[in-house]
């Protein structure tokens, strides 16, 4: 069955179209909670409440073409994270500090060598802050506006916050890469 | 030329959407079991709210029909501002049991001992063009024979417009009226909190009085906010237009107190009203929608009584236009309930029979309406 026809089959309830939308979006929803949450056990569960939270809304979904569903779940994802974050424990607005320089391009060429698991895991283990905003801005593409709106900080804060986490990545690679 | 920034952002993009981490085994029975207690969760709480949002639009319908099934023909015994003008006997001493009104022998004593009794002696205000002042003729209660002459035949009547203020009507339906009307009245006043939305004194029918129908003097005049009930379908035609249609019942009541004596009534006006409005999404928070809309609606008045007695009404439509504020919870693609307070502002005269109500009184006011809708596309 084609997406669209999934989709149709899922909002009439259908168990077998659910278990093969979930088949095919779990895993992709689950490594995003990860990079987001770096903690696999509260990742799984938030994985299972994004795609119930999608699967109970999936009537007011307006298909729009391959991959347009999967957006639909980041996002819902995303902001089910940040709205949960937000409410268990505020998110610490970071003083304004200069900006770390631009890393030698050395330090670039070293990223095509680190495997992607690895790459996941130096995410996971930053700051919550530092990580939700590297990957808003460097994976999902939100703008600083939108972090800092979503956050309740401000752009510049998302800025800093960034080029930190950035400085942090680029320091992580280069010691994998030495070891 | 990309900067350092932009091409780790990108290497590292690449990467993570490419990369997905494996699930642990059983994942799908786990998640499965999730899902179904979910789905039942969400049941239960649309039942609940179907309930709660579609009980007291049911109760406001048996009303309704209450109110309709239980509607009587006028009986003979009335008071007319016809020709003759002819009091009967009957019908001032059924006033007099429900009213406080005199004495039925302190009338007639003094309609022999004085002026001929007019309708205004008892605070009446009739229109003198096609009312002329009725008098008294009988000098005794006891007089069976001088209370039938006081009749006026049925034929009289019927030739002439011609509606009772007073007590009229003595049957069965009476009683059921007196309670339906206060119990509406409860209700809408329970719902709305008891929200007084117009007192005044010395108020008068706003709106030009049919001819032929007779209104008091009025003293004092309380109306409560109305209520409304109503089904509804929404058309969308965009992602945040939609027109809105539908019907509606509306209930007013007000409390009059007329006259000299200074008795309290009751009145009850119920409406069936057809409303269409243009309505903007602005937002959802979860299931619920918020909507702006703007609109125009025509009510016609199917039944109005004042503590039970029927009164003739006016057949013309009250066109108002509106501005309202919706909440809308979607219970399914297809049914929602709505919560809608709005400001209206009345475009013709609304009184059915010559008494002023909630709208009549305020040309521009305030109601919540609340119902069942169904989501055409």
């Amino acid at each position: 069955m084609s997406e669209e026809e999934l989709i149709n089959a899922c909002r009439n309830g259908n168990k077998d179209a659910q278990k093969e939308l979930y088949i095919q979006y779990a895993e992709r929803v689950y490594t995003l909670c990860i990079r987001y949450l770096g903690d696999r056990e509260n990742a799984l569960d938030y994985t299972h409440d994004a795609i119930i939270k999608a699967f109970l809304a999936i009537s007011r979904f307006k298909y729009s073409g391959e991959g347009s569903f999967y957006v639909w779940l980041r996002k819902i994802t995303i902001n089910m994270i940040i709205d949960r974050l937000r409410l268990n424990k505020r998110i610490k607005q970071v003083p304004i500090s200069t900006i770390a320089e631009p890393a030698d391009e050395k330090e670039d060429s070293l990223l095509p060598a680190v495997p992607p698991e690895i790459l996941l895991q130096m995410i996971s283990c930053m700051s919550e802050e530092r990580r939700i905003v590297f990957n808003m801005y460097c994976i999902d593409g939100y703008s600083h506006k939108e972090i800092a709106r979503r956050l309740g900080i401000t752009e510049k804060g998302s800025a800093s916050i960034l080029a930190k986490a950035r400085a942090l990545l680029k320091k992580k690679v280069f010691d994998y890469v030495d070891e | 030329m990309l900067t350092n920034n932009s091409q780790t952002d990108n290497f590292v993009k690449k990467s993570m959407e490419e990369f997905s981490t494996a699930l642990p085994d059983g994942d799908w029975m786990v998640f499965e079991r999730k899902l179904d207690a979910a789905t039942s969760r969400r049941a239960r709480k649309h039942l609940i709210l179907m309930f709660w949002g579609i009980f007291p639009a049911g109760v406001a319908a048996i009303i309704a029909i209450l109110i309709m099934i239980t509607r009587e023909s006028y009986d003979d015994t009335f008071m007319t501002n016809q020709n003759n003008g002819s009091i009967t006997a009957q019908s001032i001493k059924a006033q007099q049991d429900d009213f406080s009104l005199p004495t039925l022998e302190s009338i007639i004593t003094r309609s022999v001992d004085s002026e001929p009794q007019t309708f205004e002696d008892k605070g009446f205000i009739t229109d003198p063009e096609t009312t002329p002042e009725p008098t008294v003729t009988d000098e005794s209660s006891n007089d069976k024979q001088a209370n039938e002459s006081l009749i006026i035949s049925e034929k009289t009547v019927k030739d002439n417009e011609f509606t009772p203020f007073e007590d009229v009507s003595t049957g069965k339906s009476k009683n059921v009226m007196a309670l339906i009307c206060p119990a509406s009245g409860i209700l809408t006043n329970g719902i709305a909190l008891g929200i007084v939305s117009h007192e005044s004194t010395a108020s008068k029918p706003a709106t030009t009085t049919p001819p032929g129908i007779m209104h008091p003097h009025i003293d004092y005049t309380k109306h409560y906010m109305p209520l409304i009930f109503g089904i509804s379908f929404r058309y969308s035609l965009s992602d945040k237009w939609s027109i809105v249609s539908g019907l509606d019942y509306s209930l007013y009541v007000s409390d009059i107190s007329t006259g000299q004596t200074a008795f309290k009534k009751s009145q009850c006006t119920n409406y069936i009203g057809v409303p269409i409005r243009a309505d903007y999404h602005f937002c959802d928070f979860g299931d619920i929608g918020l909507y702006a809309g703007l609109g125009v609606k025509a009510d016609w008045c199917f039944n109005s009584n004042i503590n039970g007695t029927i009164q003739n009404n006016t057949r013309n439509p009250a066109i108002t236009t509106f501005l309202s504020f919706a909440l809308q919870y979607n219970i399914s693609p297809v049914f929602s309930l709505y919560l809608e307070p709005s400001a209206s502002m009345l475009m013709t005269a609304a009184s059915p029979n010559g008494i002023s109500t909630y709208r009549d009184s305020n040309r521009i006011y305030y109601s919540t309406s609340i119902g069942f809708r169904i989501n055409i596309n």
